[in-house]
C-alpha cells in the first residue's frame, strides 16, 4: 500500500472508529450523568374528606394573632361557632362586660361562661384580602376581616342571644341564614351575600321536641339540599345528631333515623368502642354538613361533628352518606389537636376542605375562644412560609 | 409441497418435544423496566412484535432461539428514556422517569455441521441499580412505573439452529431479591435521650442472586413468514426486612426493659408468566416489508399480595403510675388479594425498507401495542393504580454497509419515539368514608431512545 493510500486507509479507519464509538461514549455519558436523583414518595391524596385535618399557620390565613390558624381575628370579643357559607364567614360574638361576674364553677374549663359577655350576636365578614406566595404566585390567602354585626336577638323565642349561624346561597342569589336561639332554630333572609337580614316568620322553624329527656332545644343547625330529599337540616338536640326534611327550606319535620322504633330517633345512635386504653366517646353533637362531589361525579353528604370524651377532651368525627339519612362514620378521628368543637366544613374549589373549630382561648383571663382553619388532604399548604 | 409437508410433520415432532420442554422448565421471567419499556430501540419502535423473526441482541429479551439466526456478531447497545406525565385527581403524579442503557451481543458460532448462538443482554437504569419500597395503601401509586421499572437486567441466553428452519433457544436471567437486617440495643434516656442515652446499633444487608431460565422457539414456515413462540415463567422479588430493639428506657426511676421485633415480608415485584406467539411475514411481492405481530397471554391473576406481611412484637412493662398505656397487641398488615385478570396483549410491528443503496440502507418502523390493565378499579383499602395503554411508537433505522475492509458487516443506528396514553380511569370507592375517596386517574407517556449496532460477518 502506498503512503497516499495508507494515510487514506487511516483516515477511514479512524473515522469509522469514531464514528462508531462515539453514539457508546454519548450514550455512556448521558447515563452516568443522570444517576441518582432522587425522588420523594407519592404525596397523600384525599377526595373523601374525613380527614386527618392539619390546623392552618398564621401564614396561610392572614390572620397573626395567636393561636395560629384563625379565621379571623376575635380581639376583645368571645367567639364561639364560626361558618362559612355564601362566600361569607359568620359567627357569633360578644364582647366582655366591663365587670364580668365570677365563672361558674361547673362549667368544663375550655367552655365560654356567656354570662360574662354581653349577648351573643352573629357577625358577618368578608375575605380579609391577606396575601401571599405559593409557589411563588400570588394567592389570597384564607383569612377574613372582623366583619359587622347582622343579627341581633329581638323576637321573644329567641332570649337574649342568637348564635350557631349556617348561611346558603339560594338559586335565585338569596342567602338564607339558619340559627339557634333560646327557643329553637331560626331563619333570616338577606336579598344577596351582602345584604340586610329581614327574619322569616315570627317563630322558629323547628322547635323544641318535648319528647327528648334533655329538653330537646335544637341549635348548631347546618342546612344542606339534595335533590332527592329537599333540604335535610341537621342540628343538635341534647341526645345526638338529628335530621330534618323540608321541601322549600323554611319548614322542616323531623326525620326518624330508625323506623323500628316508635320514636323519632337521631342519626348518630351508636359512638365507637374504644380501642384498648383510648377514652370513652360520651355523646355526638355540634354537627356541621356540608354537600361533596366526588372526583366521578357522586355526590355525598359529610356531617362533623363533635364527640366529648371522658378524658375531658374533644375531637371531630366525620360520617359520610349518599341520601342524607344512613350515615357510615370514619373509625378514626378526622381532628383533634387543641380539643376542638362546633365542627364546620368548607369545601374549596381545589377539592381540599378546610374545617373551622372552635378552640379554647383566654382573654385577659376568661376563655374567649376562638375559631381556627385546618385543612384536608394535611400536606396541602396554602401559602409558601415567609 | 412435498417440502413443505415434510417441514410441517417435523414441526409437530419438535413442537410435542418442545411443549415438554416448556413444561418442565423452571419459573422463569425478566422482571425490571424491559418488562414495561421494552428492549433496544428496533424493537421498541415495532412495538415488540418480533418474537417470530428477531435476530439483533434484543433476541435476548424477546426470544432467544433468534440468537442462532443471525450470521455474524453482533454489538448493540441503546439508551431509552420515557418521561411519564399521569395524574390521580388532576394532581400530577410525579412518575419517575424511566431510563436506562441496554447493552447486547450475539454471537454465532458453528460447531461442525450445527449452528449454535451465545447471547448477553444487560439493562442499566441510569437513575439506579435496584428500587425496593412500599408505600402506605392509603397513597395511590401507579404501581407498574414506581418500583418494577427500576431494576438491572442481565440474561445469558444460547440458542442452536436444529435445521434451517427450526431455531430454539434458552437463557438464564439474574436478580436480587433482598434482606436487610436491623439491631438496636443499649439505653435511652427518656427525659434527655440527646446526651445521656447509650445505644449501639447493627445492620446488615444482603442482595441474594435468582437465576431464572427462559426458551423460544422460531419456526420459518416459508421463506416469507416466520412464527415465534416464547414463554417464560411467572417470577417475584420478595423482600425481607428485619428490625430489633433490646434495650433499657432509663430516666424515669428503675430502668424499663423494652424489647421490639418486626419482621416484614414484602414482594416487591411480580412478572406473571406470560406466552407470546408471533408471526412475522414478508411478502414476496413486496420484501421491502416486513408485517409483524405477536399475541402475548399474560397470567396476572396468580399475581400475589404486593401488601407486606408484617409480625411485632412490643415487649414493655412500665410500672404503675407513669401513665404508659403499652397496647396489648399491635396487629401487623396482612396480605390483601390482587384479584387481577388475565390478558392478552397484542402487539403490532410494521418495518419498511424505505431507501437501499450499495452503501446504505434507510427503515422505517411503526408498531402499535394495546394492553388492557390487568387491576381492577380500586374500590377497597389498596390504592394500585393502572388504567389501560395504548401505546404506538415510530423509529427509522439507518445502516452503514460496504464498508470492506474496515468493516466487514455493517453498522446501524436506530431511533425511536414512544408515546403511551394512559386511559383516564374512575376509582370509586365502596366506602363513603374511605381514607382517599374516589380519584381519577390517567395521562399520557412520551419518550425515545437511540441505539448503535455493529454487525460483523
Amino acid at each position: 500500500m502506498t503512503g497516499m493510500k495508507r494515510l487514506r486507509h487511516l483516515q477511514r479507519l479512524s473515522s469509522t472508529a469514531t464514528a462508531g464509538l462515539l453514539p457508546w461514549i454519548l450514550l455512556l455519558a448521558l447515563g452516568c450523568g443522570t444517576l441518582g436523583t432522587e425522588t420523594a414518595f407519592p404525596g397523600a391524596i384525599s377526595s373523601s374528606g374525613v380527614g386527618p385535618f392539619r390546623q392552618l399557620e398564621r401564614y396561610e390565613t392572614g390572620v397573626f394573632r395567636a393561636p395560629s390558624g384563625q379565621s379571623v381575628d376575635s380581639t376583645g370579643l368571645f367567639l364561639e361557632s364560626a361558618s362559612v357559607g355564601a362566600e361569607r364567614l359568620y359567627y357569633a360574638a360578644a364582647p366582655p362586660l366591663a365587670a364580668p361576674p365570677e365563672r361558674d364553677p361547673a362549667l368544663p374549663g375550655d367552655v365560654i361562661d356567656w354570662a360574662q359577655a354581653e349577648p351573643r350576636a352573629i357577625y358577618r365578614a368578608a375575605p380579609g384580602g391577606f396575601t401571599g406566595t405559593r409557589d411563588g404566585e400570588p394567592v389570597v390567602l384564607s383569612g377574613f376581616g372582623v366583619g359587622t354585626r347582622v343579627l341581633e336577638a329581638s323576637a321573644a323565642w329567641e332570649g337574649d342571644a342568637v348564635f350557631d349561624p349556617c348561611a346558603i346561597t339560594l338559586a335565585d342569589g338569596r342567602v338564607r341564614l339558619y340559627y339557634a336561639a333560646a327557643g329553637g332554630i331560626g331563619l333570616a333572609e338577606a336579598s344577596g351575600t351582602d345584604g340586610t337580614f329581614t327574619r322569616v316568620g315570627d317563630a322558629p322553624i323547628l322547635g323544641p321536641d318535648a319528647s327528648i329527656a334533655s329538653g330537646g332545644v335544637p341549635r348548631s343547625p347546618a342546612v344542606v339540599e339534595l335533590e332527592a330529599q329537599g333540604y335535610l337540616l341537621y342540628y343538635d338536640a341534647g341526645d345526638g345528631v338529628r335530621v330534618a326534611r323540608s321541601d322549600d327550606g323554611l319548614a322542616f319535620a323531623p326525620v326518624d333515623a330508625d323506623a323500628a322504633t316508635p320514636a323519632i330517633d337521631p342519626i348518630f345512635t351508636a359512638l365507637l368502642e374504644p380501642r384498648d386504653a383510648d377514652p370513652v366517646e360520651l355523646d355526638a353533637r355540634m354537627p356541621g354538613a356540608t354537600m361533596a362531589t366526588m372526583p366521578g361525579g357522586r355526590r355525598v353528604v359529610r356531617v362533623y361533628f363533635e364527640i366529648p370524651r371522658d378524658d375531658e377532651g374533644r375531637i371531630v368525627s366525620m360520617s359520610a352518606s349518599a341520601d342524607g339519612i344512613t350515615f357510615e362514620r370514619y373509625a378514626r378521628p378526622s381532628f383533634q389537636t387543641a380539643s376542638p368543637g362546633a365542627p364546620r366544613p368548607w369545601l374549596r374549589e381545589d377539592g381540599t376542605t378546610l374545617l373551622l373549630t372552635r378552640i379554647s382561648r383566654q382573654l385577659e383571663g376568661l376563655e374567649a375562644g376562638a375559631s381556627v382553619l385546618s385543612i384536608s388532604p394535611a400536606n396541602h399548604f396554602l401559602a409558601d412560609e415567609p | 409441497m412435498v417440502k413443505r409437508t415434510h417441514r410441517l410433520r417435523r414441526l409437530a415432532v419438535y413442537g410435542s418435544a418442545l411443549a415438554c420442554l416448556w413444561l418442565a422448565s423452571a419459573g422463569t421471567a425478566h422482571a425490571n423496566g424491559v418488562d414495561t419499556n421494552g428492549f433496544m430501540s428496533r424493537s421498541v419502535a415495532l412495538g415488540g412484535a418480533v418474537a417470530a423473526d428477531v435476530e439483533d441482541p434484543s433476541a435476548n429479551y424477546y426470544n432467544p432461539a433468534g440468537i442462532a439466526r443471525g450470521e455474524g456478531l453482533r454489538l448493540n447497545v441503546s439508551y431509552s428514556n420515557i418521561n411519564s406525565r399521569l395524574s390521580i385527581n388532576g394532581v400530577d403524579s410525579h412518575v419517575e422517569r424511566m431510563a436506562g442503557v441496554d447493552f447486547g451481543l450475539t454471537a454465532p458460532v458453528q460447531l461442525g455441521p450445527v449452528h449454535f448462538g451465545f447471547g448477553l443482554a444487560l439493562h442499566l437504569p441510569d437513575q439506579r441499580l435496584s428500587r425496593t419500597r412500599s408505600s402506605l395503601v392509603e397513597r395511590p401509586r401507579w404501581e407498574l412505573f414506581d418500583t418494577r421499572a427500576h431494576k438491572v437486567f442481565v440474561s445469558a441466553n444460547v440458542a442452536v439452529r436444529l435445521t434451517h428452519w427450526l431455531l430454539i433457544g434458552g437463557g438464564i436471567t439474574f436478580q436480587s431479591p433482598s434482606v436487610l437486617e436491623l439491631n438496636i440495643r443499649g439505653e435511652a434516656d427518656a427525659l434527655q435521650p440527646e446526651r445521656r442515652s447509650h445505644l449501639e446499633h447493627e445492620f446488615r444487608g444482603d442482595l441474594t442472586s435468582i437465576r431464572y431460565p427462559d426458551v423460544g422457539a422460531q419456526f420459518l414456515l416459508t421463506d416469507d413468514l416466520s412464527l415465534g413462540v416464547t414463554y417464560r415463567g411467572q417470577f417475584e422479588l420478595k423482600n425481607t426486612i428485619r428490625a430489633g430493639v433490646d434495650g433499657v428506657i432509663t430516666g424515669l426511676g428503675d430502668g424499663i426493659p423494652l424489647s421490639f421485633q418486626l419482621e416484614s415480608i414484602s414482594v416487591s415485584t411480580f412478572v406473571p408468566r406470560q406466552l407470546a406467539v408471533g408471526l412475522a411475514w414478508r411478502p414476496e411481492f413486496f420484501d421491502r416489508l416486513r408485517i409483524g405481530f405477536d399475541l402475548v397471554w399474560l397470567d396476572w391473576s396468580a399475581h400475589t399480595s404486593l401488601i407486606p406481611s408484617e409480625d411485632i412484637t412490643l415487649t414493655l412493662e412500665p410500672p404503675p403510675g407513669l401513665g404508659i398505656d403499652v397496647p396489648g397487641e399491635i396487629v401487623g398488615r396482612r396480605p390483601i388479594p390482587m384479584r387481577m385478570k388475565d390478558r392478552f396483549v397484542p402487539r403490532v410491528g410494521v418495518e419498511l425498507r424505505a431507501l437501499e443503496e450499495q452503501r446504505y440502507a434507510l427503515d422505517l418502523r411503526a408498531g402499535y401495542v394495546y394492553e388492557r390493565t390487568p387491576f381492577p378499579a380500586q374500590r377497597g383499602v389498596t390504592n394500585f393504580v393502572d388504567s389501560t395503554r395504548h401505546q404506538l411508537a415510530l423509529g427509522v433505522g439507518l445502516t452503514l454497509q460496504g464498508l470492506e475492509p474496515v468493516l466487514r458487516g455493517g453498522v446501524r443506528f436506530d431511533a425511536h419515539f414512544l408515546y403511551t396514553r394512559v386511559m383516564s380511569r374512575r376509582h370509586i370507592k365502596d366506602s363513603l368514608v374511605d381514607p382517599v375517596g374516589d380519584y381519577i386517574a390517567g395521562g399520557h407517556q412520551l419518550g425515545g431512545g437511540v441505539a448503535v449496532e455493529i454487525a460483523f460477518e
